[in-house]
């Protein structure tokens, strides 16, 4: 009996309980970019157009098929010296979209990998310290999920994704901004 | 005269571009300029609704534990959501009749086997998100497709699997309130038949751990430190036989099936004796979780058999292992439970003492057992990556051993059944073809007493 009043008042507790609002975080492509060049003078911008022969090419080296043409490479100067490139792109998941950030380091090796937006639910989002595993990788043929990456359970959809994203960064920046350097 | 007209057209160009790259006319820089500037622009705007424009507030919601189905309220904006999964398994037995000791009438009884195939699950999840902290999610479940029985079988049943209310307050402590899946085990919470392999849960997560267990309560549950997270919760306790107040009780806690006859399942349970169960999970290592959950209390002991109400103390503990590694998979898990003074169970149903010589002394091997426990070791390899890497298909081969006993220990003055310590061997492959369709099929080889069975199973979440 004694239980039971305890039980009922914990109902009463739980249920009163003032549910504060939760903090919001918003990522504009000012922040995004402050955060993957945090020493950089100047942010200098190139846009790039793949010509149909180009896309064939990069789409041979990453792999994967690619659904735009236009990549928008963000370089990070400090004064004349290159420290990394960042792309933004999106893909969708299962039916919504996934937005992130690819910084690539001079030396074509990733700098690092964020998650800016995420539509789906989180279950699907792998763990921030799943992403950390791309830090200094290349694009070769350990670069695919279960191979080289690790998979995530019940996350088998952005895991993919997202690693064919960023093996299309990665093919873009070599052939069409590593080359002409 | 068109050849005409392609030939002055040709002039024109090539004057053009003599004069363009010798000599530019200011006006048609200034206009490629200003081509280039909106080509920049086109870019830039093409960007922002690629990119840009998908970034909303990103609330800060976790998992807390659920499956990917169950779940999918936390990740939706106001309003309802609605998910579901189901699983459909057709099973051929080797031998068409088992001998089984039957305790309750001191003989062997022979069981005849026939292959069958069910509809067993088909679930819709519906949920509701107040406001960003306030959020409804629930779990309705059709049973064996049908609430009345077929022509020699048992009826189905439509139950309430959850239905809770989820007041957000901050990661590291959210309160939970209604009927609660009883965090224990692997399985328990995590019970879509996609993300397990076997056309059947593991039989320790059937016997051992009551899956699919739930109760009326309330409790708190959040993410202390990023990838720990921990869950909480007062739920009313179990019962252990039904109430006679004139003969004996029949008991709903049984030698070969544990504790599951006892779960109340929010359907108008009994507080007058509650249980508190906990959880940890770590996630910190990639690709691995690891935890421990623990259930105790008291299980609510009805009269019978000319013997008042009372209680009995339960506990029930597990440990777990999820790991992977490129296509590997393990998953291992060991549970054990006590019953203290489990001789008032047997008492209230009559089940004499073995040196009772009124009746056979086999009689006593019915007795409910005060330790019981039960573990399984799971791998599985998933060939896809070797041949098509970046497919989202998935084919993988699974080997599972099990070992567990509802009676490893009894009351002293009882006999234990030998039988009720089983083993059980599975073989089998999982197929995706998309990461929430795994379509089954394995082979379990049971104890000699017990037919060995071939299974096949198809399953669906969204």
């Amino acid at each position: 009996m004694k239980k039971g009043l305890l039980f009922f008042l914990y109902f009463i507790i739980a249920f009163t309980w003032p549910a504060s609002l939760l903090a919001k975080v918003y990522v504009t492509k000012e922040e995004a970019l402050k955060f993957a060049f945090q020493e950089v003078d100047t942010i200098d911008k190139k846009v790039v157009f793949l010509s149909g022969e180009e896309q064939k090419r990069v789409e041979l080296l990453a792999k994967a098929k690619l659904d735009t043409r236009i990549f928008t490479f963000y370089i990070g100067k400090k004064g004349e010296n290159i420290l990394g490139y960042a792309v933004f792109g999106s893909h969708v998941v299962r039916t919504k979209p996934e937005v992130y950030m690819v910084v690539i380091n001079p030396d074509a090796t990733i700098k690092n990998v964020h998650i800016l937006a995420f539509h789906e639910p989180e279950e699907y989002l792998p763990p921030r310290r799943w992403f950390e595993q791309f830090v200094g990788r290349v694009l070769d043929d350990a670069l695919w999920p279960k191979r080289g990456i690790r998979a995530v359970s019940g996350a088998t959809l952005s895991v993919n994704g997202i690693t064919q994203e960023i093996r299309k960064a990665l093919a873009v920046f070599q052939l069409m901004l590593l080359k002409e350097r | 005269m068109n050849w005409l007209k392609g030939f002055w057209l040709k002039i024109g160009i090539i004057i053009i571009a003599i004069f363009g790259l010798s000599a530019p006319v200011p006006a048609e820089e200034e206009k490629i300029k200003e081509l280039e500037e909106k080509v920049e622009i086109l870019a830039e705007e093409i960007e922002k609704m690629k990119v840009f424009e998908l970034i909303p507030e990103l609330g800060k919601e976790g998992r807390y534990g659920f499956g990917p189905a169950a779940s999918k309220v936390y990740g939706i904006g106001k309003g309802i959501s609605l998910a579901g999964y189901g699983e459909i398994f057709a099973r051929f037995f080797d031998k068409n009749e088992q001998f089984n000791f039957n305790p309750s009438s001191a003989t062997d009884t022979l069981t005849h086997l026939r292959d069958d195939s069910d509809m067993l699950r088909f679930v819709i999840y519906a949920g509701y998100k107040f406001t960003d902290s306030i959020v409804f999610n629930s779990e309705i479940e059709f049973e064996h497709a049908k609430t009345s029985a077929g022509p020699d079988t048992s009826a189905g049943e439509v139950s309430v699997e959850f239905a809770y209310l989820d007041f957000l307050t901050h990661p590291a402590f959210n309160i939970r309130g209604g009927l609660l899946l009883i965090p224990v085990g692997i399985v328990n919470e995590l019970h879509e038949s996609p993300t397990y392999h076997g056309v059947f849960r593991p039989e320790t997560e059937q016997v051992i751990i009551p899956t699919t267990w739930r109760e009326n309560g309330v409790g708190i549950f959040g993410e202390i430190v990023p990838g720990l997270e921990y869950r909480l919760y007062t739920v009313a306790g179990l019962v252990t036989n039904s109430r006679s107040t004139t003969g004996n009780a029949t008991l709903k806690f049984t030698h070969d099936s544990g504790i599951r006859g006892g779960r109340q399942q929010g359907v108008r349970s009994i507080t007058e004796d509650m249980a508190y169960t906990a959880r940890v999970d770590y996630r910190g290592i990639p690709g691995t979780l690891v935890g421990a959950s623990i259930y105790t209390g008291n299980a609510h002991l009805p009269a019978g058999n000319n013997l008042p109400d009372t209680s009995v103390g339960i506990t029930l503990w597990d440990a777990h292992l999820k790991a992977e590694y490129q296509g590997f998979e393990l998953r291992a898990l060991y549970a054990s439970g006590e019953i203290d003074d489990a001789q008032e169970i047997n008492k209230r149903a009559n089940i004499r003492l073995a040196s009772d010589t009124t009746v056979d002394g086999r009689w006593s091997e019915r007795s409910i057992g005060e330790k019981f426990y039960g573990y399984y070791v799971e791998g599985a390899y998933d060939v896809i990556p070797l041949f098509w890497p970046g497919s989202i298909r998935y084919f993988a081969p699974f080997v599972r051993y099990e070992k567990y006993d509802t009676q490893d220990g009894v009351p002293s003055g009882y006999r234990d059944l030998s039988e009720t310590e089983r083993e059980v061997k599975t073989v089998g492959i999982s197929f995706k073809p998309h990461p929430n369709i795994n379509i089954k099929a394995d082979y379990q080889a049971k104890d000699d007493f017990l037919s060995d069975q071939y299974n096949l199973g198809l399953s669906w979440m969204f």
